[in-house]
């Protein structure tokens, strides 16, 4: 039996997913003659008022972006403002990972010795910042970093300083908190009563994740070592024996792997596409995938919990859509192509 | 010349000028060994220009890539990438090919790219790092023959000055001092000559 306050929350989602545009409705954009015709079509969405705010002079795909990530970021912390109690917990985790990619930005611009400001990061609310954002953007030395996060959540980080020195790549940073976040969720989600389906939909999150780090590699030409520490360490589908295989493979031998067979089909795509030289197209295939499960999730089941969270991946795929769009509008990527990068 | 035009018709100053002239064909051979000096260095960078076409198709390609990564990650996610590459270290150094400064350009450290997690990103800044000794060289190349085309402007307009003015300008200055000189030196021939006469004529 569910509670009231998780029947409101999933309530309160459908609401919030008719504002969603429709897949026609990504379709129509695609059609549109130019950035302009976009945003005009665009008053007519959720993202009026905001476009209204900037639409002074005629906005830029990278103003657009900018609202879009901002919406992105408002409808994910709105949905807490809504619930409360160890649902409250719950979406606040899954919520940090917009911290956690700010994060990682601030570690690569410290990485790179490149000064970067706020507006680069995603925008959080307040009250629900782990860390000092502006502090750490004024860090000079990863030390001085991992300093400064010592009294936030991801103070473990510092463990990780030593490799990242010694090998002076960021990745092993990046990856403490990509883990930390992942673990964190699962953990969380395990709690509720309902966590069969949500584990299952961050599950595929992270073999997406992983699968496309290792056809990916393949391409990169990484170190087995590198793409072995790169791996978020849950498995859902994907075996830990299976993903060694996947590691050490060469890239024809992947599709050879026994692998779920939904997996399967996708990675032997993905090795067409690496092999005939279209990565992003590959990369597509996996996001495309995890928004295509949410969406089916979505559908199956519109009154459980994890509709929230297919809602929350949606939001992602619309961000992602609009974003593609506008600077396929902006930069004149042909319809096709620019058809090929969106999550339909 | 103007200063030529105001010398006094005199041996002494015949003498100077004939110096001065001399001087002044030395130099325009020395300038024109400079000009043909460089023109013949601008025509070897003419050739490596040829490279430029082919570097310029290669980065359209990597342009239309990064059209398509930039669409698919944004430019959040993009820059974000970009922060973590480290800045490229490149030592300038300056050439003199006759006098004219050309820079020399070598790259002393490449930013290392297994930095970059996106597959897409690391195509295009894979490319990209591969392409970037070419399009060095074509800077060095089209700054080379910038500077050297400049010099050559110069050159060749003290050549025709020269040639055309200082010259011709010491040559007429100097037939004139010449004639002068010879038609005093007449003169006084004739005078003599008279003079003898004259004075034949009194002893008689």
């Amino acid at each position: 039996m569910k509670t009231a306050r998780i029947l409101f929350l999933i309530a309160r989602t459908h609401g919030f997913q008719s504002h969603l545009l429709k897949t026609q409705d990504t379709i129509r954009l695609l059609r549109t003659n130019g950035l302009k015709e976009m945003i005009e079509r665009l008053l007519t969405t959720d993202y009026s008022t905001e476009l209204t705010r900037i639409a002074a002079t005629e906005p830029t795909a990278l103003q657009l972006e900018r609202m879009f990530q901002v919406s992105l970021s408002k409808r994910w912390y709105s949905m807490l403002q809504i619930t409360s109690g160890h649902l409250g917990e719950l979406l606040e985790v899954h919520n940090s990972k917009l911290e956690i990619e700010n994060l990682k930005t601030i570690i690569r611009a410290i990485h790179g010795e490149n000064r970067i400001t706020d507006e680069q990061l995603y925008s959080i609310p307040r009250q629900y910042q782990e860390v000092n954002s502006p502090a750490l953007l004024i860090a000079n030395t990863m030390s001085e970093m991992v300093d400064l996060l010592r009294e936030s959540p991801y103070r473990e980080i510092e463990e990780h300083l030593e490799e990242y020195e010694s090998s002076r790549n960021p990745i092993f940073l990046e990856m403490y908190l990509d883990n930390k976040y992942y673990r964190d969720l699962w953990a969380e989600i395990g709690k509720t009563a309902y966590a069969g389906e949500i584990l299952a939909l961050i599950g595929t999150e992270v073999d997406m994740r992983n699968l496309e780090l290792i056809v990916a590699s393949k391409y990169m030409r990484l170190e087995p070592r590198l793409v072995r520490e790169s791996i978020v360490d849950l498995r859902f589908r994907l075996r830990k024996a299976t993903i060694s295989a996947l590691i050490s493979a060469d890239l024809q031998e992947i599709p050879a792997i026994r692998v779920w067979q939904s997996y399967a089909q996708i990675l032997q795509k993905a090795v067409e596409l690496v092999n005939e030289d279209k990565i992003a197209e590959m990369q597509t295939l996996f996001s495309q995938y995890l928004y295509s499960y949410a969406e089916e999730t979505s559908i199956r089941n519109p009154n459980d919990l994890v509709y929230v969270f297919s809602y929350l991946q949606l939001c992602v795929r619309e961000a992602r859509n609009l974003t593609a769009l506008a600077i396929g509008k902006q930069t004149k990527l042909s319809e096709e192509k620019l058809k090929n990068l969106l999550f339909l | 010349m103007a200063s030529a035009a105001r010398t006094s018709p005199t041996r002494g100053a015949l003498v100077r000028l004939r110096t001065n002239l001399e001087f002044v064909q030395n130099g325009l051979n020395v300038l024109k060994l400079k000009r043909d000096r460089l023109a013949e260095e601008l025509n070897l960078l003419l050739k490596e220009m040829n490279g430029r076409d082919k570097a310029e198709e290669q980065l359209m390609s990597i342009y239309s890539d990064f059209k398509t990564a930039l669409a698919m990650q944004g430019n959040l996610r993009v820059r974000s990438a970009a922060y973590s590459v480290e800045k490229m270290k490149v030592n300038v150094n300056e050439l003199s090919i006759m006098n004219v400064l050309v820079p020399k350009m070598r790259i002393d450290k490449k930013p290392s790219m297994s930095v970059i997690q996106d597959p897409s990103l690391y195509k295009v800044a894979e490319k990209m790092i591969t392409l970037i000794d070419e399009w060095l060289d074509v800077a060095r190349v089209e700054a080379s023959i910038e500077r050297i085309a400049y010099e050559l402007t110069l050159v060749n307009r003290k050549v025709n000055a020269l040639e055309k003015v200082v010259i011709p300008s010491y040559s007429t200055q100097i037939k004139y001092i010449e004639e002068f000189l010879s038609d005093e030196e007449l003169e006084d021939f004739t005078r003599i000559k008279r003079l003898k006469a004259m004075s034949r004529e009194t002893k008689t």
